[in-house]
């Protein structure tokens, strides 16, 4: 290879473990700012500003996913959750009956057309007054998200796919973080850590015509922001996905001295940069308390 | 120029050895800390909780105090209690905290670290019985770099001496929060701040009368209804006139109002939509105020207020 060549690639693959680095110090400080944040209560007891969220759900499994979603302490929150009477009756009519819901007026705002909605649900049991059903023939989980944004009451909505489940303190959190700035100045709240999670305000979602691709490019970059916490993580997290990593790093380190061993630089170079990606990644993997939680949750339901 | 590349292959094997070792030298510390600590923390609830019940002066024994991160577990444990109750005898817990020296601990802690994990020492500090000379050795935080520092430095000195707080919050250099307003809220849930909200919500300063504001909608002080009034109509486009009109529905008063009428005339399209909902949700009726913003926004209140009720008769 040239000299230059050389002095290229190598600078390509310092600038990625610098980024790994600068991720990694991001996760690290948004962990102290978390612990921090765990420690308060008055936003948590007050929403002083009226500033609340409604999780959007699509495709609950049953009863006890919907008692989970509203095992949620922050006053000002709902569950919009969006099922389909037809293709899943028992489900819908055990959360019917659960939660002792009755159908009620549905004239939907003028926000986003929804097609196929064929009733809406509230309960008759103050104990309850935070779930919100929408009985929707399914197409697509983005049309019951739309369908969903339409009778929810909140600034922010937060929308779930199906197996995805909000970690401990996930509402909370997000509500101190929208509670930082002044009223308007947040229209998305992101994080890549664990599963995804894109929080948008409400007014946003329904300007950009709903939960399409365009959505989050519709937002302007003043108003979003970026949390290296993890929120969200899969219902049933893989049991085989530790073995999986360990597997996959051992492979990893076999193939970097077989590339060490026989001289060919080049790609020892590269796998050598997946591997202190990985290793950041795993580094990062133990400053979240609730991954740790969620993991010995997994390993003892296991 | 393979040596190039041979550099920089040994250099990422030694950040990778590095990182790898820190893994897994942080997953056997954490889990063992972790573990203790939890232990230490019922220990240390209870050996509290008895002496709080006791009727001696005496200040109790705190095993593995000397351990490493054990003052922690107790400025945590203290820090818990006290955030979870309301008149509490602050006597014994002041002896537990002089004896253990928690607050040089805290504040040497504070002192080594910047940023969240500071405030955070702040934030225990704030919350536990420490003398009025805490005051002076946090005023430097004052001007720190990072938000949450210079709150957590004014908590502490607010805690320290509440009969300054309003000199103190009026002082503050940035605009407080939602978040910082609950905060200082919740200081006065437990009996800390003996502020009144009359001085707070005629003030000229911001600060004060945003205090003032979560006073009212917090405690439900519906006699300060012309108060609130008189914000909406005089901060035609800021923030407070947006808190008195959310401070007014969460009491639940008319929004018919003249002010509140031209105040949300003034709102953007978005603004105003979230205060009907807020509204709706508040259980206001569809005739809560007539048309005053005009006939395109009824519909859509409406339809929010209905989503409430059944139809019984067709």
């Amino acid at each position: 290879m040239l000299a230059a060549g050389q002095i290229v690639f190598v600078a390509a693959l310092a600038a990625v473990v610098a980024g790994a680095f600068v991720a990694l110090v991001r996760i690290v400080c948004a962990a102290d700012k978390r612990l921090l944040l765990a420690e308060t209560r008055g936003m948590l007891c007050d929403a002083p500003d009226g500033r609340g969220i409604s999780v959007l759900c699509s495709g609950v499994a049953g009863v006890e996913e919907v008692r989970r979603l509203l095992d949620e302490g922050y006053p000002r929150y709902e569950a919009v959750v969006v099922l389909d009477s037809v293709r899943r009756p028992e489900a819908f009519a055990a959360v019917l009956a659960e939660f002792h819901l009755i159908d009620v007026n549905y004239d939907p705002a003028d926000d986003l057309p929804a097609e196929g909605v064929r009733g809406l649900y509230r309960s008759r049991k103050r104990c309850y007054r935070r779930l919100v059903v929408v009985d929707k023939a399914f197409t697509s989980c983005r049309a019951d998200f739309d369908a969903a944004v339409g009778v929810a009451i909140y600034d922010y909505v937060l929308p779930l796919r199906p197996g995805i489940r909000m970690m401990p303190f996930c509402i909370g959190r997000l509500a101190i973080e929208l509670s930082l700035e002044p009223a308007g100045a947040v229209e998305l709240v992101r994080s890549p850590v664990g599963e995804p999670l894109l929080l948008v305000a409400r007014e946003a979602a329904v300007a950009a015509g709903g939960f399409g691709p365009d959505l989050v490019r519709s937002i302007p970059r003043s108003r979003r922001r970026t949390l290296y916490e993890p929120f969200l993580r899969a219902a049933k997290p893989s049991v085989r996905r530790p073995v999986l990593r360990r597997g996959a790093a051992l492979l990893l380190a076999a193939c970097i001295a077989a590339t060490a061993a026989a001289g060919w630089w080049e790609v020892c170079a590269v796998l050598l940069t997946l591997a202190v990606v990985a290793a950041a990644a795993e580094y990062a993997r133990t400053c979240a308390p609730e991954e740790r939680t969620a993991r010995a949750a997994s390993r003892k339901s296991v | 120029m393979t040596r190039i590349v041979m550099l920089y292959c040994a250099f990422a094997a030694c950040v990778v050895v590095l990182l790898s070792g820190a893994v897994v030298v942080r997953r056997l510390v954490d889990g063992r800390r972790h573990r203790r600590d939890a232990l230490l923390s019922r220990q240390y609830l209870h050996i509290v909780i008895l002496s709080l019940m006791s009727e001696t002066d005496t200040v109790p024994h705190f095993p593995r105090l000397e351990s490493a991160g054990a003052r922690m577990v107790l400025a945590e444990t203290l820090a818990r209690l006290v955030s979870s109750t309301y008149g509490l005898d602050l006597g014994p817990l002041r002896r537990i905290f002089r004896d253990a020296g928690l607050q040089p601990f805290l504040l040497r802690c504070a002192r080594r670290t910047r940023g969240c994990r500071r405030a955070r020492y702040l934030s225990l500090l704030s919350r536990l019985p420490a003398d009025a000379a805490v005051a002076a050795a946090v005023e430097r935080y004052g001007s720190d770099r990072h938000r949450a520092v210079r709150f957590y430095a004014l908590m502490v000195r607010l805690a320290a001496d509440p009969s300054m707080a309003l000199q103190l919050i009026g002082a503050y250099p940035d605009p407080l929060s939602a978040f910082e307003l609950s905060e200082i809220v919740s200081m006065l849930r437990r009996g800390v701040l003996p502020v009144a909200y009359e001085p707070l919500i005629e003030s000229p300063n911001r600060n004060l009368r945003s205090l003032g504001i979560a006073i009212v909608r917090q405690f439900g002080i519906e006699e300060a209804e012309e108060n609130l009034l008189r914000i909406a109509s005089e901060d035609t486009t800021g923030e407070l006139g947006r808190e008195a009109l959310y401070a007014l529905c969460a009491l639940r008063r008319p929004m018919a109002r003249r002010e509140v009428v031209r105040r949300m005339g003034l709102m953007s399209r978005a603004e105003r939509r979230a205060l009907l909902r807020c509204m709706a949700l508040e259980g206001y009726s569809e005739t809560a105020f007539g048309s005053p913003v005009g006939d395109e926004e009824t519909p859509y209140f409406e339809s929010f207020v209905l989503s409430y009720k059944r139809c019984l008769v067709c």
